[in-house]
């Protein structure tokens, strides 16, 4: 049994042995009165503006405009200047050379004797196409000065004519070299040289016959 | 032209055709200048040495590197050493077209095969686009030649039509383009064995 369980017990027993039971006394204290404060309903005023804030000096001038907020001028002042030694971060300045974008200009004369000139076939070109009786042509290469001509080769992955000139020639006259193939009897190809005619190169057409 | 009966004979006029290729494989630049005359036959040829700018040329000439090279260093070099001065000059890179018509004192072609069929007749000039572009008809016997100039010299292109379609009654005036390549080709195989 605690403490409250047997205050109960004997306060039970109390009123039925002895018919009493127990008046207390519960002081009325000045202390319980309300406490009245004098509160002071005068709103404080505070500025409703964030202080401007400093974000690098160097804004203060740009361009020689004031930096400014909505408001007003964010720097008025002018800004500290404070000075860095750098006197501890001295440097090897190296050189890069960029001479190497010159060039000289190579004399390849005697380079060049040795590439060929090319020709392409132009037999596709002819509006009449050129025919010769028993044999058929299979292709025309033009224009060839024929008299300057040194030496010829048929390249057969290219389809074109290399064709190696005597840089002396004082030769002129143009021709087609027409490659042409036999029809009678066994099969042959042999070339056939044409000089080019003013008709061709008045527009006129082409034909050979 | 002179026709002696029905035959052409190519005369004996002096015309100087100039040639200028400049080109860029693999960060590797070079070029070359080759003069021939109406015939196709050199007059005169040379090109430069590869060049090939470090990484560290690269950053510091940054997107001028490809106009430095080809236009300044490159055409410069090739131009300066050339004697002759040719009635014409013919390159394959537009973009080298102001740059290179700045330097000499006769029209400058861009000279391309053209994928078109030919035109009705023999001298045709077609003009293409804005007016600095042109089809001409310069051989009887060939797709039009793709041309294209600066528009100040775009009032001369019936005279450049009319040369053009007389050197190409002895040559073919794209050809020298093949040989130039081919010999900077054998250069470059030259120094590779080297």
């Amino acid at each position: 049994m605690n403490r409250s369980e047997g205050g109960h017990l004997l306060e039970t027993l109390k009123r039925l042995f002895m018919g009493r039971i127990a008046v207390r006394r519960f002081p009325v204290s000045s202390g319980r009165s309300p406490e009245i404060r004098n509160i002071s309903r005068r709103p404080a005023l505070r500025g409703g503006i964030p202080a401007d804030r400093v974000v690098i000096s160097q804004c203060f001038r740009w361009r020689n405009k004031a930096v400014q907020t909505p408001r007003r001028v964010v720097f008025s002042e002018k800004p500290g200047i404070r000075m860095l030694s750098f006197s501890t971060l001295d440097a090897d300045v190296r050189i890069v050379p960029l001479t190497g974008l010159t060039v000289s200009a190579r004399n390849g004369g005697a380079l060049l004797g040795s590439v060929p000139h090319y020709r392409a076939n132009q037999l596709a070109f002819f509006r009449e196409k050129p025919v010769f009786e028993g044999a058929s042509v299979l292709a025309l290469f033009t224009p060839i000065i024929k008299d300057g001509v040194v030496r010829s080769a048929l390249d057969k992955g290219s389809g074109r004519l290399c064709v190696w000139m005597d840089p002396r020639t004082k030769a002129g006259q143009p021709f087609h070299l027409l490659l042409v193939r036999r029809l009678s009897g066994p099969p042959s190809v042999s070339w056939v040289w044409l000089p080019v005619s003013r008709r061709e190169n008045s527009g006129g057409g082409s034909s050979i016959s | 032209m002179k026709s002696k009966g029905d035959v052409l004979v190519a005369k004996s006029v002096d015309v100087v055709l100039g040639y200028v290729l400049v080109e860029e494989e693999s960060g590797s630049f070079r070029g070359a200048v080759l003069l021939t005359d109406h015939r196709g036959i050199p007059r005169d040829f040379r090109y430069t040495d590869p060049i090939s700018p470090s990484r560290v040329e690269k950053v510091l000439y940054g997107g001028a590197l490809d106009v430095y090279l080809k236009e300044e260093v490159i055409l410069g070099s090739l131009l300066g050493a050339v004697e002759l001065r040719p009635a014409l000059w013919f390159c394959r890179d537009r973009e080298l077209l102001r740059s290179f018509r700045s330097r000499v004192s006769s029209p400058v072609l861009v000279l391309q095969e053209s994928p078109h069929a030919p035109l009705d007749h023999v001298g045709e000039v077609l003009p293409q686009g804005e007016g600095s572009v042109f089809l001409v008809q310069a051989s009887p016997l060939a797709a039009p030649l793709r041309v294209e100039l600066l528009k100040e010299d775009g009032a001369r292109i019936q005279d450049m039509a009319s040369t053009l379609q007389q050197i190409t009654e002895t040559m073919d005036p794209l050809e020298p383009f093949s040989r130039m390549r081919k010999a900077l080709q054998i250069v470059g195989e030259g120094q590779e064995n080297a």
